[in-house]
This record gives C-alpha cells, sequence and structure tokens, in this order.
C-alpha cells in the first residue's frame, strides 16, 4: 500500500478519535449527573437527555472529516487513487481542526451542559436557555469542521 | 406583535369577592401584583385544599404507575398538558365524585401494599417448608414420644447412601424420615432411643449431617399446603384489586382535572392575601392587556354593577410584564422568542421576524429534499391523526420541512443521492430534479459558503431595517434614520467599492473609493447624534465603526449552516453506502432487499433526529446572537395571568 495511503488513514484516525474521544467523555459525564437529577426529578428528562447529547455531535464531526478524507482518495465507494506521501501530510494536517478542536469544545461543552442541569431542575421551563448556552461552545467545533472540509476539498488528488 | 400591558385597580364591595375573583380567574386577563402576605379569610379551607389537592396527586401517580406504557420519549421531551374543555373543567364537581375516588384509589394502594408484604412473608415462609413438605408428623407429637429423641438435619445429597448404610450397620432403631430436598441436600428428621442419643449423634457428626431447628408446629405437610393455599388466595385478592385498578384508570383524566380544579381553586384562595381589604371594599391591583381592559369591564358588569375598574398610577413602566401575540402561522414561533425572553414592553416583538429566518436556516441544516418531505408528511401526519402533545413544534416542523424542500431541491440532495445520480428509472422526473438543481454542496463548498453568508447578511440588514422601521413607528424619526438606516448608506458603499475592486462591478475603483470615504463621514456624523462639536461627534460616531467588526464576525457566524447542511448530506451518503455494502454482502435474495431497507430507514431516521436537533438549536442561536441584538435587549418580564391552570391540563374553549 501507498505511504501516502497509509497517512490519510492516519489523518481520518485522529478525526475520528478526536471527536469520538472527547464526545464520549462528555456525554457519560453528562449521564453520570443527570442520572442522579432524574432520580429526584424524573419529569425533568426530556431536557436532561438534551443537554447530555448535545456535547456528542463532535463524535459525528469527526466522524464526518473521516469520512471526508477517506471519500477523497475513494476508500470509501469508488477506486483508490494513488496518493503521494505529500498529498497524506496534507490530509494529516486537514484533519487536524475537528479532530483537535472536537476533543476540547466537547470537553468544555460538558462542563457547560453539566452546569446547565441546574437550570433544568430549578426552572425547567427555562431549560433551552441553558441548552443555547451549551450549543454556543459548539460553535467553534462546527468551524472546525467547516476547515477540515474546506482543506480537504481543496487538495487535488489524482 | 409586542402589546403592552397596564396597570389597574379593580374594586369591589366585599360580598362581591368570591365572584369577582372566580370571573377574573374565569377570564385569565389580569396579572396580579404580589403584595406583602396578608391572611386569608380562613387558613383552615387553605390547608383543606392543599391536603385534597396532595391526595389527588398521589392518587394520580399511583394510577400513572399502575400504566402499563408511559408516554414514552416524545411525552418527556415535549411534556405537554391535557387539553380539556372550559365546560368539562368548570362542571367537575358535580359531573365528578372526585374524593370518592381519590379514596378508593388510595385505599387500593395500601391494601395493594399490605397484600404484597404478606405475600412475600408467605412466600418465604413456604420456600422454607418446601425442605421439609413430607413430613406428616408434627415436631411436637415426634418431640412428645416419651423414649425417644428426634435430631433434625441436612446432609448433602451425595453423602446420603454412606450416612444410611453406616446407621443401618451400627443401629436398627434408628427410624429415618426424609422430609424433602432442595438442589444441594436432603433434609432429615431421625428419631431413635434417648438411650443412643450420644452414639448416634457421634456418627452424624462424622457423617457430616449438619444439625438444624426448623420451626413448624402442624405437622411440615400440612402447614405447608395451608400456606400455599393462602398465597394463593393472596393472589387472587390482589388479581382483584389489580383489576379494579385498571377499571379505576379510566377516571385518570377527571382525577386530573378534578386535581387542577382544586389547584385552580387553591390560587384563588391564595389571590386574596395579595387584595387590599377595607371594612365593605376590596382592592386587586394588577396588570391587564392594554386590548383587553374593555373586555373585563364588560364581564365584571355582567355580573354586577357595583365593580370599577380604574388605571393604577403606574411610574414604571419598564417593570409592566410584556404579552406578545402573533396570529395565524405566525403563532407557533412565538415558543423560539419565548426561549431567548420577552422583548422589553418598548421594543418590538421579533417573532414575525424571525420566523422566515429560522425556518430558512433550519433548511439549510438538513439541506435535503427528501428528509424535507419527511418532516412535512411526520407533521401533517401527528397533527391531523393524533392529539400528541407539542403541536406547535409540529406546526414550525411542517414549515421547516416545506423550506427544507425548497432548499434540498436546489442543492439537488434527495436522501443523500444528489439529483444527477438518481436512478435513470425515474425518468422524467429526475430530469426535472436535476434542472432546478442550482450545485451539488458537496462539490462546491466555497461557493455554498458564501451564499450562507449572504444569507448571514441578509439577516443582519433585517435586523437594522427592523430598528429604522420600529423607531420611525415610534416617532423616533430621526434616531430611526441616523442611527440605523445610516449603516446602509455605509454599508451599501462598502459592498460597491468591494465589488469595484475585485471587479464584479465594471467602474471606476477611484469613484468607488471616493464614495466610500463620503459614506463613511456621513455615516460618523450620523452616529455621534447628540454632540454639538463637529470634531467631538465624529470621534463619538467612531465608537459606532466597532460595531461593523461585529457584524463581519456575524456573518461569519452563519458559515454554521454549510457545516450543518454537509454533515446531514453526508452522514446520508455514508448511511446509502453502507445500505449497499450489506446487500451486496448478504447473497440471500429477499434478505438482502430486507437488510437495505432495515438499514436505510434507521439510518435515515438517526440522521434526521440528530440534524434536527443540531439544526433547531444553531438556527435558534442564529435569531438570538446574531440577529436580535440588532433591534431588542429583551429582558421583559412576562405575563403571567391568574387564571385557572394546574399540572396537568391545559383549557381551552372549543
Amino acid at each position: 500500500m501507498d505511504i501516502g495511503i497509509i497517512l490519510v488513514i492516519i489523518g481520518a484516525a485522529i478525526a475520528a478519535i478526536g471527536g469520538g474521544v472527547g464526545s464520549t467523555i462528555a456525554v457519560w459525564r453528562g449521564g453520570v449527573v443527570g442520572s442522579s437529577v432524574i432520580s429526584d426529578k424524573p419529569e425533568v428528562f426530556g431536557n436532561i437527555l438534551l443537554l447530555q447529547a448535545l456535547p456528542g455531535t463532535q463524535g459525528i464531526y469527526g466522524f464526518l472529516g473521516a469520512v471526508m478524507a477517506l471519500q477523497k482518495i475513494g476508500l470509501v465507494g469508488g477506486e483508490v487513487a494513488s496518493v503521494s506521501p505529500e498529498i497524506g501530510w496534507q490530509m494529516i494536517l486537514a484533519c487536524l481542526p475537528i479532530g483537535v478542536i472536537g476533543l476540547i469544545t466537547a470537553l468544555l461543552q460538558a462542563k457547560v451542559s453539566v452546569a446547565g442541569m441546574d437550570v433544568a431542575v430549578e426552572q425547567p421551563q427555562e431549560a433551552g436557555k441553558a441548552i443555547i448556552l451549551s450549543a454556543m461552545v459548539e460553535t467553534y467545533a462546527v468551524i472546525a469542521l467547516l476547515t477540515t472540509i474546506l482543506m480537504i476539498n481543496g487538495l487535488s488528488v489524482a | 406583535m409586542t402589546i403592552e400591558t397596564v396597570k389597574v385597580n379593580i374594586s369591589s364591595l366585599k360580598e362581591h369577592k368570591r365572584k369577582v375573583l372566580e370571573v377574573l380567574q374565569d377570564q385569565g386577563v389580569v396579572d396580579v401584583e404580589k403584595k406583602e402576605e396578608g391572611p386569608t379569610s380562613d387558613e383552615e379551607e387553605l390547608d383543606n385544599l392543599e391536603y385534597k389537592a396532595a391526595e389527588a396527586k398521589s392518587a394520580i401517580d399511583f394510577l400513572e404507575s399502575h400504566q402499563d406504557q408511559d408516554g414514552g420519549l416524545l411525552d418527556s421531551l415535549i411534556p405537554d398538558k391535557l387539553q380539556v374543555k372550559e365546560e368539562d373543567f368548570k362542571n367537575i364537581d358535580s359531573n365528578f365524585d372526585g374524593e370518592k375516588v381519590n379514596d378508593e384509589v388510595l385505599d387500593l394502594e395500601e391494601k395493594l401494599n399490605q397484600l404484597q408484604s404478606t405475600l412475600q412473608k408467605s412466600k418465604k415462609k413456604l420456600k422454607e417448608l418446601e425442605k421439609w413438605k413430607k413430613l406428616t408428623l408434627s415436631k411436637d407429637q415426634l418431640q412428645d414420644l416419651q423414649r425417644a429423641e428426634v435430631v433434625f438435619g441436612k446432609i448433602t445429597s451425595s453423602k446420603l447412601e454412606e450416612l444410611l448404610v453406616t446407621l443401618k450397620r451400627q443401629l436398627s432403631e434408628v427410624v429415618i424420615l426424609k422430609g424433602g430436598e432442595d438442589a444441594r441436600n436432603v433434609y432429615l428428621a431421625l428419631v431413635f432411643p434417648k438411650k443412643k442419643k450420644e452414639e448416634i449423634e457421634e456418627i452424624l457428626e462424622q457423617e457430616g449431617l449438619e444439625e438444624l431447628s426448623p420451626d413448624f408446629q402442624l405437622s411440615p405437610h400440612e402447614h405447608y399446603q395451608k400456606i400455599k393455599e393462602k398465597i394463593e388466595r393472596l393472589q387472587q385478592k390482589k388479581e382483584k384489586a389489580n383489576s379494579r385498578i385498571e377499571e379505576l384508570l379510566e377516571h385518570q383524566k377527571n382525577l386530573k382535572i378534578y386535581h387542577d380544579w382544586i389547584i385552580s381553586k387553591l390560587k384563588r384562595k391564595k389571590t386574596e392575601r395579595h387584595l387590599e381589604q377595607s371594612e365593605r371594599v376590596f382592592t386587586i391591583t394588577g396588570w391587564v392587556r392594554e386590548d383587553r381592559v374593555d373586555v373585563l369591564k364588560r364581564r365584571l358588569a355582567e355580573y354586577t354593577e357595583d365593580v370599577a375598574v380604574t388605571r393604577a398610577e403606574d411610574d414604571d413602566k419598564s417593570k409592566n410584564p410584556v404579552v406578545i401575540d402573533n396570529g395565524g402561522t405566525f403563532k407557533p414561533y412565538e415558543m423560539i422568542t419565548k426561549l431567548y425572553g420577552m422583548p422589553q414592553g418598548s421594543e418590538p416583538d421579533p417573532t414575525v421576524y424571525l420566523a422566515p429566518f429560522f425556518t430558512a436556516f433550519f433548511a439549510m441544516a438538513i439541506t435535503d429534499a427528501g428528509y424535507g418531505i419527511i418532516m412535512m408528511v411526520l407533521s401533517v401526519v401527528l397533527l391531523r391523526f393524533t392529539d400528541l402533545p407539542g403541536r406547535r413544534l409540529f406546526k414550525i416542523l411542517f414549515w421547516a420541512g416545506v423550506f427544507t424542500l425548497g432548499i434540498g431541491a436546489l442543492f439537488g440532495g434527495w436522501f443523500g443521492v444528489s439529483a444527477p445520480d438518481l436512478p435513470n428509472a425515474l425518468g422524467p422526473i429526475k430530469t426535472v430534479l436535476t434542472k432546478i438543481m442550482w450545485m451539488d454542496p458537496v462539490d462546491n463548498p466555497v461557493k455554498t459558503l458564501i451564499f450562507t453568508f449572504v444569507l448571514g447578511i441578509i439577516q443582519i440588514l433585517a435586523g437594522i431595517g427592523v430598528a429604522t422601521y420600529w423607531k420611525i413607528k415610534q416617532g423616533k424619526i430621526k434616531a430611526g434614520l441616523m442611527d440605523h438606516a445610516s449603516w446602509f448608506v455605509f454599508l451599501a458603499a462598502i459592498f460597491t467599492w468591494v465589488a469595484v475592486k475585485f471587479g464584479y462591478l465594471n467602474y471606476s475603483t477611484q469613484l468607488a473609493g471616493y464614495g466610500l470615504i463620503a459614506a463613511l463621514v456621513f455615516f460618523l456624523y450620523c452616529q455621534g447624534r447628540g454632540h454639538k462639536n463637529l470634531v467631538k461627534r465624529m470621534f463619538i460616531g467612531m465608537g459606532s465603526l466597532y460595531d461593523l467588526l461585529g457584524y463581519v464576525s456575524d456573518v461569519l457566524s452563519y458559515s454554521r449552516l454549510l457545516a450543518l447542511g454537509l454533515a446531514t448530506a453526508i452522514i446520508a451518503m455514508v448511511v446509502n453506502l453502507i445500505a449497499g455494502i450489506f446487500m451486496e454482502m448478504v447473497t440471500i435474495p429477499g434478505l438482502n432487499w430486507v437488510l437495505g431497507a432495515f438499514i436505510l430507514i434507521l439510518g435515515h431516521s438517526f440522521n434526521l433526529v440528530v440534524n434536527s436537533l443540531s439544526g433547531f438549536i444553531h438556527s435558534a442561536r442564529l435569531q438570538f446572537v446574531e440577529f436580535f441584538p440588532k433591534f431588542m435587549k429583551g429582558g421583559g418580564r412576562r405575563f403571567d395571568p391568574f387564571k385557572n391552570s394546574g399540572d396537568y391540563i391545559e383549557l381551552n374553549d372549543n
């Protein structure tokens, strides 16, 4: 196999692992706090679930970056292109934004989400505001995903 | 639109107090001012009502825990209330004996709990007796034997044979009675002459028999049977109680109405605390929607002449609660405004303005026409054929579906398949879909990115437009034109200059540059409004240039729409791909189609749900963070009228 293809796969793995690890830890934290909250007040489950699920998006973004990278060289549906090591390295760099920022934003978004669970319990009718606050952190994961997509799109693979 | 409220005093004679409060509560148009809590007419009734409400609540909870299935995920995601006709609510006390049903439910609950604990005890006893059930002699009978000694014990099944052999060899006088056995042990009663006691006990110890002292009086056999019968009786009783509960489940709805009816009554009693009372007259102070004052007066007059509604002194208008009221299609979108909070009384209601943007942005976050169709069909089905909670959300979902279909067709996404890649079997449909397609965002992300920026610019301009319109409408024409409309001139000059500079417009760069400078000077002059000194005025105006930076970052924020749209499109593609791979892998005809369909349905549903959530949140954010600050600050107090309401139901007039 070309060294280039291996590098692309490494890049895709970085994207998927970064987002995935971040979201896993984030959703885990939300779940732990959420369960203790629900035991007191089961009726707020819907909002708690939303707050827990919010930092789960980064995992999906990471996966998306990985798919974009693999698709670019034809590893997902299509003929596998021959990839030079230069392109491979470029692909790794392109995958870094969502891999790294996805990881960080998921972890920090989890903290905002967990804090928001207090709001959901104390004032259920205001839970929407806590959800929006949590989503503010996600903005940078979205931007990072966009950066990754634009970079991958800009690469030219023969 | 935003509707301001006015502060009023409602005064009447004390003898009308009950009825006036009732009318006010039924109308639900007065937000009663909370005063220091005075004593109510009778605390005892208050306690009584609170007790009744608590009882009804525990009865409802008990019945709910007995229902086979609860509302499920959707219910807990969109908690909404039971829709009840006003007439049914008012007459609940005469049509439904809430107290009786309540008592019965609570009695049943207690009875069931008792049955359950007796049943558990009996079952435990039964299990213990299981080991001795073959003994037909009672413990007392055995121990009454004059010269005999009895030992009860258990021994591992595998050692039994050896014990018997040893006993037989050494002593023939031992009678061995087998009580029963479980998986590992055999339970025995051994009867033997008293004088042989030591000898025998030695053998038993050697052979590994563990002595027990079981607890039974009757013969174990009889005792076992009796308990068994008792358990059967208990089971029957439990079943009977359970089937009665099943019958009572039909009262659930009425019980909920009854509960809320008591709560409403309680609320009325508590509101009495906020009244000002003199010897013969009482006064309620509160806020009423400006346009409802006359209705309120009429309704009260229908009951008695001795009531006066007058405007109260209102020195701090900013503390007045705010109502937003929009007609028809826009009504559901109030939900999004309320998510952010109320505008101030003097500010515009953003609902109408945000509705088209919100829906379009939601559609951009999905960008798949196929999903748009699903959303439309789903919302119509939910609205027409179910009475699920969250109807407002479904209405928004419908319009989001319409927009998604449109935008999806524009970008050519149909369930993750780009229009040109659709199967040829679709014939003319494919041709049409390909014709209306503008571009594929997956292939042209930069072009789509610019498109999202354009959407952002449109919304920001709209925001400035709303601010201008609102100021002018309020009569502050100068403020509207100079503070807000001047932005249009400035921004237009910037756009023109950029267009000329990058060759989109064939015009002199120099001239465009002069135009820009002129616009800037004009802009600074306008923004520094209120300062006489020209230099100072221009300098103050510079502060507004900082806002320009904010606008640029606002516009960039709309790029999220591209990322979200691509996310949906690519996940949809991956779902199709995985389904394809599985269909190739499974070679059994028929099964591969079933499997493929299963993966497609599951995958696309997941994609739609996850991305609708992101789409909703991020489109809402664009309204709150990028759009609202252009024309409102928010922070108005929500109008919270004194009305009939409770934990379970919502009244409707039809």
